[in-house]
């Protein structure tokens, strides 16, 4: 083998090997691109955390159900703002994740100002206040917004004819969203505002306080129902009560057990039994051995949400707006605001079961 | 009403009495604030619903594993942790920081063995409470307010006149002099932390009772139970239990006349207060003063 032989063989070698490499890289970059990298910054412990580890049960069902190519980083928020900045600047910074899922509000809206920064959308649960879609083209809600979920609650004290209510809501920007709302829509008397903090169990006084009012619009985390259940028996107070859809968890209804108060709440169709839901309800009590709450079926979608955006060619943020999802809260689409409508109806509680209000 | 409200009231001075008691019983002889001492009290509940409503024991069967359980912690996490430090002549800001992290470390084994929902122990069925001078209040909650008080009796003559209690107050007062008349100082430590958790172990299954189970209930009642044994007169046993209960007073009292949000706030800006102008609180003894 001449020297020039010799210099062409050497030169096909390396040019296969370069274009070995080259084809390598590309195609696991091409991989990479198809998976779907998601930031899941929930509460695991914390007053929340109950409702977050539903959440997360709803969506590993999912994600077990349709095995698709989603990769979660998950952390703990702890139910507070700033161990959720924490843990979602620390995913952001080390993952290169394409989008951020969230849940409830004291964390959500501060987590929208690190979603801005790193310029990823933030898909949010639990998240009552009104104006967040509008803060940011960034912020995208699948969750009744206060002026869908209060509004509601205030249309049906309207109907029922109450003229004078009384608020507890929870010192939070969910608490103080929905009371807002409901202030706004309902047309009768607010006779009294109280508020308690997350960590306060003890409503004792200011169930005390409640008088003259024809019902309790009332806002809190499971504790504080559970704690309001309890301490509206012990205290032989039959007050109506309204509220919405932590009322249908399973802690808090076993509490209600044989109260003789009226209770009503704001449920989504997920909460209301259909063959689509009783089938999800007998996956989930199979997987896990204990009954769903209500933000299983929402962690359950959003999975099907993060499936479709996966699936579409666009970038996260534009594939947002083009699903569809037939999931266990109805058709899920994202209109131009960023708003996931997620009807609602009133459920009545009795003897710890729930029925739809009939009227 | 207003006898509502004293009922509230002393429902809430009891719960914040169980907590303080055993926590300033713990301060008065070591000399560093204890924060694991509301793990103690999440353990014994979590450790009752374990017995009673988990392996389905007998119910006062299981109140006194608890209770045992609880004292048991308490002198294993002096023995495993403190006196560790103590021999490696650890300042008592390295205990507190110590007390810290075992409070995150048993708080973080509650979550994993148990999960973060709410648990209720399930043994006292809700029902309407007995009326009492216009007043409603549950046969739980007089008891609960019955063993604050019977403590309190009992911790006096605990401390007055049996030979231990009395050794505890020499340490607490002149550790180096106690020693030099043949107190043990560590044996002390050690019957701090035991009959300190063991009423941890007591508030912990009344409170469970009273109020349901979660993770973070030990953190929750220590920061009212410090502030309570602060206004007290740290480091005085029935300095703490007064203060509980002019705690307990003050809260709801306060949210009567105030929006009920401002309940923790009133808290503390009555710890503010004893701190700028009476840091003693009020049974304490001002030290260093000439």
């Amino acid at each position: 083998m001449d020297k020039t032989t010799k210099i062409i063989a050497w030169v096909i070698v390396a040019v296969v090997i370069i274009g070995g490499v080259w084809y390598e890289i590309s195609r696991k970059a091409e991989e990479h691109t198809n998976v779907l990298k998601v930031g899941v910054i929930i509460p695991l412990t914390g007053p929340v955390g109950p409702t977050g580890k539903d959440f997360l049960n709803g969506l590993m069902l999912a994600k077990e159900k349709i095995n698709p190519s989603v990769e979660l980083y998950i952390e703990d928020s702890q139910s507070n703002a700033k161990d959720g900045v924490t843990a979602a600047k620390k995913i952001l910074d080390t993952q290169d994740v394409d989008m951020i899922i969230s849940l409830q509000s004291a964390v959500v809206i501060p987590l929208l100002t690190l979603a801005d920064e790193y310029n990823k959308p933030l898909l949010a649960t639990a998240i009552s206040q009104n104006e967040f879609t509008q803060k940011s083209k960034n912020a995208f809600r699948f969750f009744p917004s206060a002026n869908q979920e209060a509004a509601l609650a205030a249309d049906f004290a309207n109907k029922r004819g109450f003229k004078k209510i009384s608020t507890i809501t929870i010192l939070d920007e969910y608490g103080v969203s929905m009371k807002e709302q409901f202030d706004k829509k309902f047309e009768g008397d607010i006779v009294q505002e109280e508020n308690f903090t997350a960590a306060d169990t003890d409503l004792r006084t200011i169930l005390t306080k409640i008088s003259n009012s024809d019902a309790i619009y009332f806002i809190g985390y499971i504790p504080q129902y559970i704690s309001l259940f309890k301490q509206l028996k012990e205290l032989g107070k039959d007050n109506v009560v309204i509220s919405n859809l932590i009322t249908i968890s399973g802690s808090v209804r076993a509490e209600i057990g044989n109260l003789t108060n009226k209770i009503y709440a704001t449920v989504p169709e997920s909460a209301l039994m259909s063959e689509k839901t009783k089938q999800f309800r007998k996956d989930y009590i199979e997987k896990y051995g204990e009954e769903p709450d209500w933000a299983a079926p929402f962690g359950y979608d959003t999975m099907f949400i993060l499936d479709a955006v996966q699936k579409n060619e666009k970038k996260p943020i534009e594939a947002l707006y083009n699903i569809k999802i037939n999931g266990l809260n109805g058709n899920i689409s994202f209109n131009g605001d960023r708003e996931a409508f997620i009807p609602l109806s009133i459920v009545e509680i009795k003897n710890g079961q729930f029925v739809p209000y009939q009227g | 009403m207003f006898s509502q409200l004293v009922i509230n009231s002393l429902i809430a001075g009891a719960i914040y009495a169980l907590v303080a008691s055993g926590f300033s019983l713990i301060y008065s002889t070591c000399k560093f604030v204890h924060f694991a001492h509301g793990a103690t009290i999440a353990l014994s509940a979590y450790f009752l619903f374990f017995l009673f409503s988990g392996l389905g024991l007998n119910f006062w069967f299981s109140v006194i594993f608890a209770i045992i359980f609880s004292a048991l912690i308490g002198w294993l996490m002096n023995k495993v942790v403190y006196q560790k430090f103590r021999k490696r002549k650890a300042s008592n800001v390295i205990l507190l920081i110590a007390s810290f992290a075992l409070l995150i470390l048993l708080e973080s084994l509650i979550l994993m063995f148990f999960g973060a929902d709410v648990k209720t122990i399930g043994y006292i069925k809700i029902a309407k409470g007995l009326e009492f001078l216009g007043a409603i209040i549950t046969p739980l909650q007089i008891f609960i307010i019955a063993v604050s008080f019977v403590l309190l009796i009992l911790l006096w003559f605990f401390m007055k006149k049996t030979k231990i209690g009395k050794a505890m107050r020499a340490v607490a007062d002149n550790k180096e002099m106690a020693e030099i008349v043949g107190i043990s100082s560590k044996k002390i430590y050690s019957w701090s932390f035991i009959i300190g958790s063991l009423i941890a172990g007591i508030a912990g299954i009344l409170v469970g009772l009273e109020q349901n189970l979660e993770p973070m209930m030990g953190t929750n009642l220590m920061i009212k139970g410090f502030t309570a044994a602060i206004v007290g007169g740290i480091g005085s046993v029935p300095g703490a239990i007064l203060g509980s209960f002019l705690l307990g007073f003050a809260e709801n009292f306060g949210i009567w006349f105030l929006p009920s949000g401002y309940k923790d706030a009133i808290a503390f800006v009555i710890l503010f207060i004893f701190l700028l102008f009476r840091p003693q609180g009020i049974l304490g003894i001002r030290r260093n003063s000439k």
